[in-house]
């Protein structure tokens, strides 16, 4: 069986509908083979962490936000907002914690509704190079068990599609009597899976909203299941 | 078999005793089966003998019973079973309190269990609470080949099922071998006494493994209790070992951040790198020489 590396992360990915970091939940993404941990502080400030203590390797996406820092479910280290530095380590709370003992961390942004999280050679803000609206409505983002250029190509097909750089695509889509812009945003999570993440690149009308997603929400599972149904392990294409 | 003869562990492990059932369950069932690193094995009981061999039809494997429990060797089995004089004091109860499935290195677990840091954290009302997280000095000693760790005291909520309420309780962790380990435990009724507590890690894979309990104890009332309290300690303990990454214990000093506390941990896992122990493990990076 043909194998694939995962394309080395490289700039900005959209990881989670920014609606998705409410209060003090920790959301989880996995891209680019990495397991990322997302969280909001008090301030509304996104942090973005490898999903890993540095003490005993456990998943910080289990932890508790306080706002300010993030504890760490297995032996209380707290890490803070911004920097990912250890502040406290409840097994020796009169010392100061070593400076080795902070979390990995990325660049983090909001926009087109979605966190991006920065990886390699992030620079400045994500940019689609197209005219969308500040808070656009978001769609329901899924997994698609493909290959990045895979799921890239077909969304190509889809009606109207014009590829804004590598990871986005402007499309039309007409549900009943509607007919609007969106668009799609690729992400890779491994080398056979990529996140889909979308959006209306125009303005939807309060009672359109509703029918709009399941429509759209529909729609994508279909195209889903028809790309999967290909056997890229077995053909080898990537 | 599941695997090639290739990922055989070493014979500090392969040829050692491990549990593989209990014998309750198996005088429930008659048969069973059951995974010994990797290697699938069917045991049986035919009148009072208990028979273990490989499910595939490729050879009986050494077996004893002791303890409540089936141990078995996948080796010569010509090496000591683990013996604690305490279980024939007269007084003391010998009770299996419980057996759990856990997704990870059997290695991570024994790690977990010598480790007192996560008590207020994981076992929060039970072992542990805050503030009372501070992890005072404690020795280690590694005599007669096994790791000693003696520590001080720490403040306990709910130290047992028998616990009247929150006491000082003395610890000692004894790392018998790779996959066994006991805790030698004050009674909280008989403060010149000790429970102990052994766990047995059955290895069924480098990433799986299943956590058996065993408590000799002096008092009790219903053995449910003790099997109950024990099984909620586990079972705190369960999530928290599955999302470790990474599964395996990584051996390699610069590979995760230890602290003071954690002395008994990197005592352990510098125990394992002497003994050579790689399954289950990410040995510690060396410098290699290429010659040629």
């Amino acid at each position: 069986m043909e194998r694939t590396n995962v394309p080395a992360a490289d700039g900005w990915v959209a990881a989670v509908r920014s609606a998705e970091l409410v209060g003090r939940h920790v959301a989880i993404a996995r891209l680019a083979d990495t397991d990322i941990a997302l969280w909001r502080d008090a301030d509304g400030r996104v942090n973005a962490w490898e999903n890993r203590c540095p003490h005993r390797g456990m998943r910080l996406s289990l932890g508790s936000n306080t706002g300010t820092t993030l504890i760490c479910r297995y032996h209380g280290w707290r890490f803070d907002s911004g920097t990912g530095a250890c502040s406290f380590i409840p097994a020796h709370p009169r010392q100061i914690a070593p400076k080795a003992a902070a979390v990995r961390t990325y660049a983090s942004a909001e926009k087109y509704g979605f966190v991006w999280v920065g990886f390699a050679k992030a620079t400045g803000q994500p940019d689609i190079a197209d005219t969308v609206p500040e808070s656009p409505l978001t769609f329901r983002s899924l997994t698609f068990h493909a290959p990045l250029a895979a799921v890239h190509d077909a969304l190509m097909h889809e009606t109207g599609a014009v590829a804004l750089g590598a990871t986005a695509i402007r499309v039309q889509l007409r549900f009943y009597d509607t007919e609007l812009s969106a668009v799609y945003l690729v992400a890779a999570q491994s080398a056979f899976a990529t996140l889909v993440h979308g959006f209306a690149a125009e303005a939807v009308p309060e009672s359109a909203r509703l029918p709009l997603l399941r429509a759209q929400a529909e729609h994508l599972k279909t195209l889903r299941k028809t790309i999967v149904a290909q056997d890229y392990a077995l053909t080898g294409r990537a | 078999m599941l695997v090639e003869a290739a990922d055989r562990p070493e014979s500090v492990l392969w040829d050692d005793w491990h549990v593989v059932a209990e014998i309750t369950t198996l005088e429930q069932f008659g048969r069973m089966t059951s995974t010994l690193f990797e290697r699938e094995l069917l045991i049986t009981r035919e009148d009072k003998a208990v028979h273990v061999a490989y499910a595939d039809g490729s050879g009986r494997i050494a077996s004893t019973l002791k303890y409540g429990y089936v141990w078995a060797s996948l080796g010569a089995g010509d090496r000591e079973l683990v013996d604690f004089p305490e279980a024939a004091e007269t007084d003391r109860h010998v009770l299996t309190v419980g057996s759990l499935g856990i997704r990870t290195s059997g290695l991570r677990l024994v790690e977990n269990f010598i480790d007192v840091a996560h008590f207020p954290f994981v076992h929060t009302g039970y072992l542990g609470a805050e503030p009372d997280t501070e992890v005072q000095p404690y020795t280690i000693r590694v005599s007669a080949d096994e790791v000693w760790v003696e520590s001080g005291s720490c403040t306990q909520p709910m130290a047992s099922a028998a616990a009247p309420g929150a006491a000082q309780i003395g610890y000692v962790f004894r790392v018998l071998r790779p996959y066994t380990v006991v805790l030698y435990k004050t009674n909280t009724h008989a403060p010149t006494r000790q429970d102990l507590l052994l766990l047995m890690v059955q290895p069924v894979s480098q990433e799986r493994c299943i956590a058996h309990v065993l408590a000799l104890v002096l008092n009790f009332e219903d053995a449910r209790d003790i099997r109950s309290f024990q099984r909620l300690i586990t079972g705190q303990d369960k999530p928290i070992l599955e999302n470790q990454r990474p599964s395996r214990l990584p051996l390699d000093p610069r590979s995760e951040l230890p602290v003071r506390a954690d002395a008994a941990g990197t005592a352990y896992r510098r125990w394992l790198v002497e003994r050579g122990v790689s399954y289950g493990a990410i040995p510690p990076i060396r410098a290699v020489a290429f010659v040629g």
